[in-house]
């Protein structure tokens, strides 16, 4: 056992002895680590509703058949013609009028002394107005004496044939003193010569239990004026005027402003129509000074049957309105603009050559230009470009710490749409400092397959997992924006024709996109 | 013989899942008054023997799943923690798990050659922590290893602190066998108890969408006051002795000439957690797949649907803190199968199989050791514990006996300190298991007639110095 003793001795002083560590394995200076993060980027489940312009989701209806079509449906309304007719203020009237002096007997009953009859004429330069309906407007009156004598009790008695009440059909007719104003409101001028009426003012001494006496000379002076006419409607001759319509527009969402020139786009079913509707009692010719298709400051004349100018039909009743239809001749080329707004100005001419007849308006009507477009989904399109820009965002990402990449996308599409896409890296000048995909790579979304009839035959799927560049990773972090430009074009048939497509409501693109990417992280503490 | 004990035992440990949370070196240590600890019929050749408060203390710490040198690597000089490296090394489920045992008063006294009594004081902590190897591997490898697979990232965490307080006796029936027992009544201090924790990811192959599922109960029994303005511990010192347990300790030795069987299981009991007991739990259907980007919303221009989703999110995956109920929880049980051979006077080899069994988990393991007692005044044990992680577990005891004073220091990988040159960081980064139980006992009246023989006198013939 002395061999066991010596051993155990020997442990014994090497433990004692071995109590020491070093801090070298301690001390942690960093942390290396190669993660291959699989994670998802986007994904969505889209139809055609989606894709299109949310300013226009108003604009998007769908027909019996299923098929997607924009609707856009707007009156294009103008008031010019009603306004070009304002009736103006009529100025004093100023009237003495001789009291006969002498010494009045108590009397039970008023006494009419003096009597004046004016006949104003409203002073219309165009018009030959008969009857207005007085929608405001106000006669103001200040009656006075010569010479103060305050035993005199008297009145002016203000009647106007022409003007009818509305209420019970009297003729105007009021006794005033001192100052005030009467509201017109109530009544209708209606005059069998036009734009005049009677003025007739009587004096009148009241009644009193005294008598009284007037001095020679004595006279009541009258002062009436009209302002603040307006109607509600009027008739008679209006006159051969011409108005000249504030620009009138229709937006059109639908194509984006994004969609950049050089595509190509053959909508197969487009509709587009044009109505005038006329509120006016009146023979109207509408001038298109301007009536085009517009996107990005080029324009296309829309062609119409009538050619402008164009004869409007008026209604026969005050409250009525008449259509007149324009056809537009070339709808197909005007839709296949693909335009951004729909723009017109006219010039409207009321009674041209005319020199009279009978008119009628009201204050409300209108003279509306009734756009109707409709486009149905339904066609064909090559090297349509839709590009956004969004904010690179990367932060203190660096790209070195990408090692590689691949972009995962996995698409089950059933729109007869094929979509290349193409992710352009660019500094703050918009530079372009590279592009993601190579050309190969860059058909993400394959269309569908369509019948000759351009129905859904099969969708495609597409599910690939597309190795990145790594020189091109690591400019990606260098970029301020990225540019996203989709390249895009309408199914061919099964002989690699184009044909006209459908896109209808339940056509579904399933997009899954994915991101895999091996980092390299060294960090130090 | 010894073939036919070894073998079965041998091939039951390599198939063992994780090392065990016991100490197989202390059985060899049949001079100390602890070694009962093991099996209750164990008794020392004292007559009286006294720890006094916090003299004796043990440490435990396991790790199935790596040691320090998996975690790190050495580049151009320096130490880096090597993710990938880390992760080769983890198994499926890694365990953490350390325990810490301090004697508060411990008092031993053998009323006649027959019968010892034990009476016993010990304050115990014991946690547990099991982290998945996908836990570390969605971060070492990233997600693109589990794409159409599910990751299983949700850790698991238990912890109780407690006091036990025992009294015991060993009762030798024949010349050959005895028998042991010790009863406990246990004082739970705090427990946090994982009822059931799940966190999955799953990658989806279409376009790697991340879906989370996680569902959990967790249980915890005087943790939540902590959190609490104006708690003051001292006086709410009285809840925390609400949670009362029971647990008991069995065992019995046989001499078969001169070989000696023995057999025990220790701390088979429970706690009742009544005070301050709180349930933070998951809701159960707190499942969130995210796909990245929706388009449909960035395109009608709902851009801002990500912060709310967010929010959403994150009242998902909140923790509700529920009042509960009492619950109740087991401690961890030991099994100890021992067989000791005394190969010559005051030499002795032996085996000790153990087996640890926390809830679900069985945790065992084997050593083998000699022991050789020189004298009465020296006793010292090699040991070798095998697991099917490591190989390297060289243990020792050692216990000097001075005048009425003992000291000692036991521990079953305790020589690779020696071992591993002039610096400890060998030894350190490469452990996984370790436990070492060192203290001081008052020991009196030795046992001077060999001839009568206790449970644990068979390999020990102490002689005079």
């Amino acid at each position: 056992m002395v061999w066991l003793k010596r051993i155990l001795l020997h442990v014994i002083g090497v433990l004692l002895a071995s109590c020491s560590v070093t801090n070298d394995d301690y001390i942690i200076k960093g942390l290396d680590a190669s993660p291959t993060l699989a994670i998802p980027l986007a994904y969505g489940d889209l139809s055609i509703a989606d894709l299109i312009s949310k300013k226009d989701s108003a604009n998007i209806k769908v027909q019996g058949d299923s098929v997607v079509y924009l609707s856009y449906d707007q009156f294009l309304i103008s008031q010019d013609i009603r306004n070009l007719i304002t009736i103006p203020d009529v100025g004093t009237t100023t009237t003495p009028m001789a009291v006969p002096p002498g010494t009045y007997p108590p009397a039970p009953n008023d006494l009419t002394v003096a009597t004046v009859n004016h006949l104003v004429d409203l002073n219309l330069s165009h018009e030959k107005l008969t009857e207005i309906d007085f929608k405001s407007g106000a006669l103001s009156y200040a009656i006075g004496l010569s010479q103060p004598n305050a035993n005199l009790k008297y009145a002016i008695l203000i009647s106007i044939p022409e003007f009818i009440s509305k209420v019970d059909g009297s003729i105007f007719s009021q006794q005033v003193s001192g100052t005030g104003t009467i509201q017109l409101s109530n009544y209708v001028f209606k005059s069998n010569v036009a734009n005049k009426f009677n003025l007739n003012l009587s004096v009148i001494i009241k009644k009193s239990s005294s008598s009284v006496t007037i001095a020679p000379g004595t006279t009541v002076n009258s002062q009436i004026s009209f302002a603040g006419i307006d109607f509600t409607y009027i008739k008679g001759f209006f006159g051969d005027q011409t108005v000249t319509t504030k620009p009138q527009t229709l937006d059109i969402h639908a194509f984006g402003s994004s969609l950049l020139n050089g595509h190509n786009i053959s909508f197969a079913q487009p509709a587009l129509s044009l109505t005038v509707v006329n509120d006016y009692g009146v023979p109207l010719e509408v001038n298109f000074i301007k009536l085009e298709a517009r996107k990005q400051g080029n324009a296309l004349p829309m062609q119409t049957n009538p050619v402008s100018p164009i004869l409007v039909n008026q209604p026969l009743t005050m409250g009525a309105s008449a259509n007149t239809v324009v056809n537009v001749t070339n709808v197909g080329a005007l839709i296949n603009f693909v335009p951004t707004q729909f723009y017109y100005q006219a010039t409207a001419r009321i009674n041209k050559g005319q020199v009279s007849g009978v008119n009628f308006m009201a204050d409300t009507s209108k003279m509306r230009v009734h756009m109707q477009v409709n486009v149905p989904l339904y066609g064909k399109a090559s090297d349509i470009i839709m590009a956004d820009t969004v904010d690179a965002g990367f932060g203190n990402l660096e790209g070195s710490k990408i090692a590689t990449a691949s972009l995962k996308t996995n698409v089950t599409n059933e729109l007869p749409l094929d979509v290349s896409l193409q992710f352009y890296f660019v500094d703050q000048n918009y530079k372009v400092l590279d592009s993601l995909l190579d050309s190969s790579q860059s058909n993400i979304v394959k269309g569908s397959l369509v019948t000759a009839a351009g129905e859904l035959q099969t969708a495609s799927v597409n599910d690939k997992l597309i190795p990145l560049d790594g020189s091109k990773i690591s400019k990606v972090f260098g970029a301020k924006k990225i540019i996203i430009k989709a390249l895009m074009n309408t199914s061919k048939d099964a002989t690699g024709s184009q044909v006209d497509v459908k896109f209808k409501s339940t056509y579904k693109i399933k997009i899954k996109i994915g991101l895999e990417a091996k980092l390299k992280i060294v960090s130090n503490f | 013989m010894e073939k036919r004990v070894f073998l079965p035992i041998a091939l039951l440990f390599v198939t063992a899942l994780a090392y065990a949370q016991s100490e197989g070196t202390l059985s060899f240590m049949n001079s100390l008054p602890q070694v009962s600890y093991n099996n209750p019929a164990f008794v020392a050749p004292y007559k009286v023997a006294v720890s006094l408060p916090s003299s004796s203390m043990v440490v435990f710490y396991s790790n199935n799943g790596f040691s320090y040198s998996d975690l790190i690597s050495r580049v151009n000089d320096s130490t880096k923690v090597d993710l990938t490296k880390f992760n080769s090394a983890l198994k499926s489920k890694n365990y953490i798990t350390q325990a810490l045992q301090d004697d508060m008063l411990r008092f031993c006294i053998k009323i006649n050659p027959k019968l010892v009594l034990t009476f016993s004081s010990t304050a115990k902590t014991y946690s547990q922590f099991m982290f998945p190897k996908d836990m570390i591997g969605i971060f070492a490898n990233g997600t693109q290893p589990y794409i159409g697979k599910t990751a299983t990232v949700s850790p698991q965490f238990d912890a109780t602190m407690f006091i036990e307080s025992a009294m015991g006796g060993s009762y030798r029936i024949n010349e050959n066998l005895t028998i042991g027992a010790r009863f406990k009544w246990l004082k739970g201090l705090a427990n946090v108890n994982t009822q059931n924790a799940t966190l999955n990811l799953a990658v989806d192959p279409a376009n790697y969408a991340l879906t989370v599922n996680a569902d959990a109960s967790i249980r915890t029994s005087g943790i939540q006051n902590f959190g609490q303005s104006g708690f003051n511990l001292s006086k709410s010192y009285s809840s925390y002795l609400q949670n009362n347990g029971l647990a008991v300790d069995l065992g019995a030795t046989y001499r078969l000439n001169k070989l000696m069987l023995g057999a025990s299981l220790i701390d088979i009991g429970y706690i009742n957690w009544r005070n301050n007991t709180y349930q933070y739990s998951l809701n159960s259907t707190a499942t969130y797949t995210f796909q990245g980007i929706d388009l449909g919303k960035v395109i009608s221009g709902n851009s801002d649907y990500l912060k709310s989703e967010g929010d959403s999110i994150q009242n998902k995956f909140k923790f509700k803190e529920t009042p509960m109920g009492s619950y109740r929880t087991s401690i961890p049980g030991k099994m100890y199968l021992s067989a000791m051979y005394e190969l010559m006077k005051n030499f002795t080899a032996g085996a000790v199989f153990f087996s640890e069994k926390y809830r679900d988990r069985i945790s065992p393991g084997v050593t083998l050791g000699v022991t050789k007692n020189f004298g009465r005044w020296f006793t010292a044990a090699g040991t070798y514990t095998l697991s099917n992680t490591s190989a390297n577990n060289l243990g020792m005891g050692m216990s000097l006996n001075l005048p009425g004073v003992q000291i000692f220091a036991v521990g079953d990988n305790l020589l690779g300190i020696p071992l591993s040159g002039q610096y400890l960081n060998k030894y350190i980064n490469s452990l996984q298991y370790f436990n070492l139980r060192l203290g001081l006992n008052l020991v009196f009246g030795r046992d001077k007639n060999p001839s009568k023989k206790q449970a644990t006198d068979p390999p020990v013939k102490p002689q005079e110095p």
